[in-house]
């Protein structure tokens, strides 16, 4: 007995229990392909199956060791669970590098439905047809939003339940609060008052919802996406009147010119005594190395929405196609700067490093002056990722969201432009007592904008008087590319009449423009040139002769002793993304930068009795069944 | 009858009992081992199944953020993650007792 005992307890099953894991791709995918949200939604069914699974049955080698039962309890399990997979995009705004309040993700992307049937979005920047599926589509203002606009993007404040988006952490009224900072929020609000302000999610500032751009990628922050079929309430962006799309729409920035004075070392503050002795005394004029140059601080104003949403992109790009073993997309743009030329080279890296740029600008200035007459630029960024940046945009048929829009992006353009706002200008006497002569008895000064009629003084100018036809008399030929009129010069006489004399008196005409691009080039004189760069200006005048019409009337606004007083311009920019349009289906699970949610849909089991049953003998336990 | 044969009716009665005892406890003894560990195969079979999906969206992943040359083609993918995913499961059952 006992031998045979320990003989039973070695017996090992014959078959080894094996467990494999396969997968199976469902056909519900093909029919639901996106969820309510615009996200993607796959289904996959994985199978796990133990062959040969066996539990001794202990107390059985007690019994008749001959009897046809089972020592082991032996069977099959397969269990197929069914997946439900639902991908969004990890990236965020605030991976991207802007902050918490920025990325509140109080404003989706949207888009008419009549833009992506707009043949005129769908041409390159030489006009000539995209491939199908690509599109050209500008940024507009939030402003400027009508359920009809045909030609743009927008980013818009929506409404959702008549309230805002709101960070959950920082919502004012949430008695509840979810995260760290909202209970920290609370505790203070009800330790010390009702009434604390504190810096939230921009909630109650305009300006710095109009700031702020989020939700560039698709999907994460559900609780900001805007479900299929929702109306949406855009009164929230106030109406422009002028409602025009244009390219450049975006006021980044503002140059606005002050008064000062400029030394070889110091620079005195326009509002300090000794710069406003300076300039009363007139010692400018006649101090070599005491400029009273009309530009010396600029003033630059970059935040826009602009602004963000390039930086936005630029870095989401850059970070995606950041694979393992190969180089970032800004390590890319580097390389590709040395191949560009000089415009575009200053611009692109003027925008990826803008900080140093200014620096060196600045201290280049300061030596050698900068005259660059550059009016508009445009800079375009072209991606060539294998991993393109993902776009969802909602599409709005008549106030409705009624489906999603996704892309690759694929480039970026920007359009810079300068526009003048007002240029003030005076004309002073000459020579070392002018200053203190326009002091004592005043300048006329002007303002010109444009759009506006030119002050009559302004519209021509005297060059003299000539015998000869205009270009022979060497006083007036130095002028010849300038718009002129001539008048006769007339003695009339009592009973005699007029009559002319053969000399004509010559006057350069100039218009509004005229003043305007002379006062966008001379903006800076006094300082513009640096120190060495006006002595060295002066001396190649007199050798050269001007041979530009700007040149010429440079050199005449001059000899006339106009100065530019005030300068105001505005940089206007505008954003172009370069999209290629794709389906849902082309987003797949474990695309770089998304994220996936696991959920189980159904599961069912299967199990095989592999017991040898004794007639009559009695059943053991087994699971089977479905189970949901 | 001796006085101590009245002794045997208890015994016969013990020795009886301890075989119901073993024949019919220790089968459901058996049972009751049985339905457990196969309640627990199920539990397991289920939180391997979201393991490996999990894993397969690893992977996947993985393969992707590899650069062009390197990336494996959508076959080829697919058995590399069959493979990968069984021996681990396979790992993990042997650790678990039910694989052998």
């Amino acid at each position: 007995m006992k031998k045979t005992l320990i003989a039973a307890t070695f017996v090992a099953s014959v078959y080894a229990t094996t467990t494999n894991v396969s997968f199976q791709s469902q056909t519900q995918t093909a029919t639901n392909p996106e969820n309510e949200y615009g996200e993607r939604i796959t289904y996959e069914s994985v199978i796990v199956d133990t062959t040969d699974f066996s539990v001794d049955k202990f107390w059985n080698k007690f019994r008749d060791a001959t009897a046809a039962q089972n020592k082991t309890f032996s069977m099959d399990l397969q269990t197929s669970v069914l997946f439900k997979l639902t991908t969004q995009s990890t990236f965020t705004c605030e991976k991207a590098g802007l902050d918490a309040e920025g990325c509140s993700g109080q404003k989706p992307l949207f888009i008419n439905k009549s833009v992506l049937s707009n043949t005129d979005l769908q041409v390159d920047a030489d006009g000539n047809a995209l491939p199908l599926g690509e599109y050209r589509i500008p940024f507009d203002k939030a402003a400027n939003y009508t359920p009809t606009r045909n030609d743009a993007f927008y980013a818009l404040d929506v409404y959702r339940d008549d309230v805002y988006y709101t960070d959950q952490g920082l919502a004012e009224d949430d008695p509840d609060p979810k995260n760290f900072f909202g209970r920290l929020l609370a505790f203070f609000k009800d330790y010390f008052s009702k009434e604390t302000t504190v810096y939230t999610n921009g909630n109650d500032n305009p300006l710095l919802r109009q700031r702020y751009i989020a939700n560039l990628t698709y999907g994460i922050q559900q609780s900001y996406k805007i479900p299929k079929n929702s109306a949406i309430d855009a009164s929230l962006n106030a109406a422009d009147a002028s409602g025009a799309v244009s390219l450049l729409d975006y006021d980044s920035q503002a140059i606005t010119e002050v008064n000062g004075c400029n030394g070889l070392i110091l620079n005195y503050n326009p509002n300090s005594l000794p710069c406003k002795t300076i300039r009363f005394f007139g010692f400018s004029n006649f101090m070599p190395f005491i400029g009273d140059s009309q530009n010396d601080i600029v003033n630059i104003d970059t935040t826009s929405v602009l602004e963000d949403t390039e930086t936005v992109l630029l870095t989401l790009a850059s970070n995606l196609n950041n694979l393992k073993g190969s180089d970032s997309y800004v390590e890319q743009m580097r390389s590709r700067i040395d191949a560009v030329d000089d415009t575009t080279e200053q611009s692109i890296v003027k925008e990826l490093f803008k900080p140093m740029i200014n620096m060196m600008s600045g201290m280049y200035r300061f030596f050698f002056g900068s005259r660059s007459n550059v009016k508009t630029q445009k800079v375009y960024i072209d991606f060539d990722f294998d991993i393109p940046l993902p776009i969802q945009m909602n599409v709005v048929e008549n106030g409705v969201v009624t489906s999603f829009a996704n892309f690759d992006l694929k480039g970026i353009e920007s359009v810079y432009g300068t526009e003048v706002q007002e240029c003030r200008l005076y004309q002073s006497a000459s020579g070392p007592m002018g200053a203190m002569f326009d002091m004592l008895f005043g300048v006329d000064k002007y303002t010109v904008r444009p759009n506006e009629p030119l002050h009559n003084d302004l519209r021509e100018i005297y060059l003299g008087r000539t015998r000869k036809v205009l270009g022979d008399d060497p006083s007036i030929n130095e002028h010849n590319l300038l718009n002129t009129r001539r008048e006769e010069i007339q003695i009339c006489a009592p009973f005699v009449g007029c009559y002319g004399t053969g000399e004509y008196k010559v006057y350069a005409q100039l218009t509004t423009d005229d003043w305007l691009d002379w006062c966008s080039r001379n903006k800076e004189n006094g300082g513009k040139d640096g120190i060495f760069g006006r002595f060295i200006g002066a001396i190649i005048d007199l050798f050269t002769q001007p041979n530009t019409y700007e040149a010429q009337l440079d050199d005449l606004l001059n000899d006339e002793h106009y100065y530019v007083k005030d300068y105001k311009e505005q940089v206007h920019k505008g954003l172009i993304l370069h999209l290629l349009q794709k389906d849902i289906t082309a987003i797949e699970v474990g695309d770089v930068g998304t994220t996936t949610k696991i959920e189980i849909e159904a599961i069912s089991k299967n199990a095989t009795d592999k017991n040898a049953h004794p007639h009559g003998g009695g059943g053991s336990a087994m699971p089977s069944g479905t189970r949901n | 009858m001796r006085r101590a044969s009245v002794a045997i009716v208890p015994l016969l009665i013990g020795i009886f009992l301890i075989f119901w005892v073993i024949w019919f406890l220790g089968e459901e003894s058996d049972n009751t081992k049985i339905i457990s560990k196969t309640v627990r195969l199920e539990d397991l079979h289920e939180n391997i199944a979201m393991y490996a999906m999990k894993r397969k969206i690893e992977l996947i992943r993985e393969n992707n953020q590899k650069p062009p040359a390197q990336r494996l083609n959508q076959q080829d993918l697919e058995s590399y993650v069959k493979q990968t995913v069984n021996q681990e499961v396979r790992a993990m059952m042997i650790k678990n007792g039910i694989d052998k």
